[in-house]
C-alpha cells in the first residue's frame, strides 16, 4: 500500500496514526464528486417542480381593490341604488376608519396607509387600515430578508365627497405586508 | 474471485465500488417516493387551492355589489373545504393546508362571516356575495340578503322614539315607546318616528314600500327586517323595494308585503329595531 506523501512526517511516524493511501484519497474525491453529481441532478429536477405558490403580491393588490370597491370600503355607497360609486371617496367613511371591521383577518396580516389630498382646498387627510400594525411594521421598510416587509404603493385620482360637495383629489396607498 | 476478494480482510475498495450504485439508488428511491407522494395525495393541488380559494374569497368580497362566483374545474371536488374564523382549510379528510382570508364584519349581526364546511359536488365551489356578506357552498344558492349601507342610525337612547306598527287588518297593533311607556292613539301614527306596516299576500315574495322623504333610513330598516325574514326562510321568492310616500313620518317608514308562505316572528321585528338603533354600524 502506497503511503500518501502529504501525510508523511511526524504524524505518520507515530504509532496508531492514520494514513491514507493514494487510492483511498482518490475514492474520497470520487465519493464527493458522486454526491455533487447527485445533488446537481436533484437540483435540475427540482427546478421543474414547484411546491409553493406566492399569492402575497395578489393579496396586496386585492386589499387595495377591496378598500376602493367594496360597499364597506371608503368609496361612497348609495343606499338607494345599492351601488358603490367607485372612485368617489366618502370623507365621512374615510375619517371614521371603517376598514378595520370591514376587512377583518383573525390576526395582524396586512396594513395600509392612505393619503387623501384635496386638490381644490389643499387639505390633506390620512387614513389607516390596521393602524397599529402599520406603525409597527413600516419601520422595517428597506430591510432585506425574511424579517422585512413588502410594500405596495398605488396612486389614484379620485373625487372626494364632503357632505354634498364634490372635490377633485388624489389618493395614495401604501400597503405593508411582512414577509413572514 | 469476487467472493474471495470480498472476504479478504481490509479490502475496502470492492465495498466502495458497490457503495456507489447503492448511494445513487437510495437517493433516487427517496426522491421518487417524495414525488410519488406529491402526485398520489394531490398535495400540489391541495396547496394550490389552499391559497387560491381564500384569494378568490377576498376578491369576491371586493365586488361593489351582488356577485356570484363559481370556482370550477381541476380537482376542486376532491377536497373538503372548511371556512371559519377567517381561515380556510382544505384537505382530503380533515386537516390539510390552510390559509387566511378577511371577512367583512362591519354588519356582524347580519353577516357574521363565513363559517361552513363541505365537499363540493359536481367539481364546483360557489361563492355568493351581496356586497357585505358572503356565503360559500357546494351548490348554487343565491344570497338574497339586502344591502343596507353605511348609515349611522345608532342611538342608545331610542326609548324616546315612537314606533308605530300596523297589522294586516289596518289596526294599529302596538306602539312603542314614549318615555318608556307603550301607548295607543290614532294621532300617534302621524307623529311617529318610525312607521312599519305589514300586509300579507299569497306566495313567497317580499315587497317593501319605503318612504321617499326618508329613503335612506327607510331602506336600511326595510333591509334589516327583510334580511331577518330571508335568514329564517330557506325559499324566498322575489324581493323588491319601491319608493312611496308615507305621510308625516320623522325618521323611517316601511310598508312590507309578505308572502303567506314565509315565516316572520315578532322577535325578528324586535331584533331588527334593536339592530337599527344599536347595531354594529359604527
Amino acid at each position: 500500500m502506497k503511503v500518501l506523501p502529504i501525510i508523511t512526517g511526524e504524524a505518520m511516524n507515530k504509532k496508531g496514526a492514520i494514513g491514507l493511501s493514494f487510492s483511498q484519497v482518490i475514492w474520497v474525491f470520487r465519493l464527493i464528486f458522486l454526491g455533487m453529481a447527485i445533488m446537481f441532478c436533484l437540483l435540475l429536477i427540482l427546478m421543474y417542480i414547484n411546491v409553493s405558490y406566492a399569492s402575497e403580491p395578489a393579496e396586496r393588490e386585492i386589499l387595495i381593490q377591496r378598500i376602493l370597491f367594496s360597499p364597506n370600503g371608503i368609496s361612497y355607497y348609495n343606499p338607494l341604488t345599492g351601488i358603490v360609486e367607485a372612485g368617489t371617496i366618502d370623507l365621512k367613511k374615510f375619517e371614521k376608519n371603517v376598514l378595520d371591521k370591514a376587512i377583518h383577518y383573525d390576526r395582524d396580516y396586512m396594513a395600509a396607509r392612505m393619503d387623501l389630498n384635496d386638490l381644490e382646498t389643499g387639505k390633506p387627510y390620512v387614513g389607516y387600515y390596521n393602524k397599529d400594525f402599520y406603525q409597527e411594521k413600516i419601520v422595517l421598510r428597506g430591510l432585506k430578508g425574511s424579517g422585512g416587509v413588502d410594500i405596495l404603493e398605488r396612486n389614484f385620482y379620485v373625487l372626494i365627497k364632503d357632505g354634498e360637495e364634490i372635490h377633485n383629489g388624489t389618493l395614495n396607498f401604501e400597503v405593508v405586508m411582512p414577509r413572514t | 474471485m469476487l467472493k474471495k476478494r470480498l472476504g479478504k480482510k481490509g479490502d475496502w475498495e470492492i465495498w466502495l465500488i458497490i457503495l456507489q450504485p447503492v448511494i445513487i439508488m437510495v437517493f433516487l428511491a427517496a426522491f421518487g417516493l417524495w414525488i410519488y407522494n406529491l402526485s398520489q395525495a394531490n398535495a400540489l393541488e391541495q396547496l394550490y387551492y389552499s391559497k387560491d380559494v381564500p384569494l378568490s374569497v377576498n376578491a369576491v368580497y371586493a365586488a361593489p355589489a351582488n356577485y356570484h362566483f363559481t370556482y370550477a374545474g381541476g380537482s376542486v371536488g376532491d377536497f373538503n373545504y372548511m371556512f371559519g374564523n377567517q381561515i380556510m382549510q382544505v384537505g382530503l379528510e380533515g386537516g390539510g393546508d390552510k390559509y387566511y382570508y378577511a371577512d367583512d364584519l362591519f354588519y356582524r349581526d347580519l353577516f357574521p362571516g363565513l363559517a361552513t364546511s363541505f365537499k363540493p359536488r359536481g367539481n364546483r365551489l360557489e361563492l355568493d356575495s351581496n356586497g357585505f356578506g358572503l356565503s360559500a357552498s357546494e351548490l348554487i344558492k343565491f344570497n338574497k340578503k339586502l344591502k343596507s349601507g353605511y348609515l349611522n342610525t345608532k342611538n342608545n337612547s331610542w326609548t324616546d322614539k315612537i314606533i308605530a306598527l300596523k297589522g294586516e287588518d289596518s289596526q294599529i297593533i302596538q306602539f312603542w315607546i314614549k318615555d318608556g311607556l307603550p301607548y295607543k292613539g290614532a294621532e300617534a301614527v302621524a307623529n311617529s318616528d318610525i312607521y312599519l306596516e305589514f300586509k300579507m299576500l299569497e306566495g313567497k315574495n317580499l315587497t317593501a314600500y319605503i318612504d321617499f322623504k326618508t329613503a335612506e333610513k327607510s331602506r336600511k330598516l326595510a333591509s334589516i327586517i327583510i334580511n331577518r325574514i330571508v335568514g329564517r326562510n330557506t325559499d324566498v321568492g322575489q324581493i323588491n323595494i319601491y319608493l312611496t310616500e308615507i305621510a308625516d313620518i320623522k325618521e323611517a317608514g316601511v310598508i312590507l308585503e309578505i308572502g303567506k308562505e314565509l315565516q316572520l316572528l315578532v322577535s325578528d321585528v324586535d331584533e331588527s329595531f334593536a339592530y337599527y338603533y344599536g347595531g354594529s354600524n359604527e
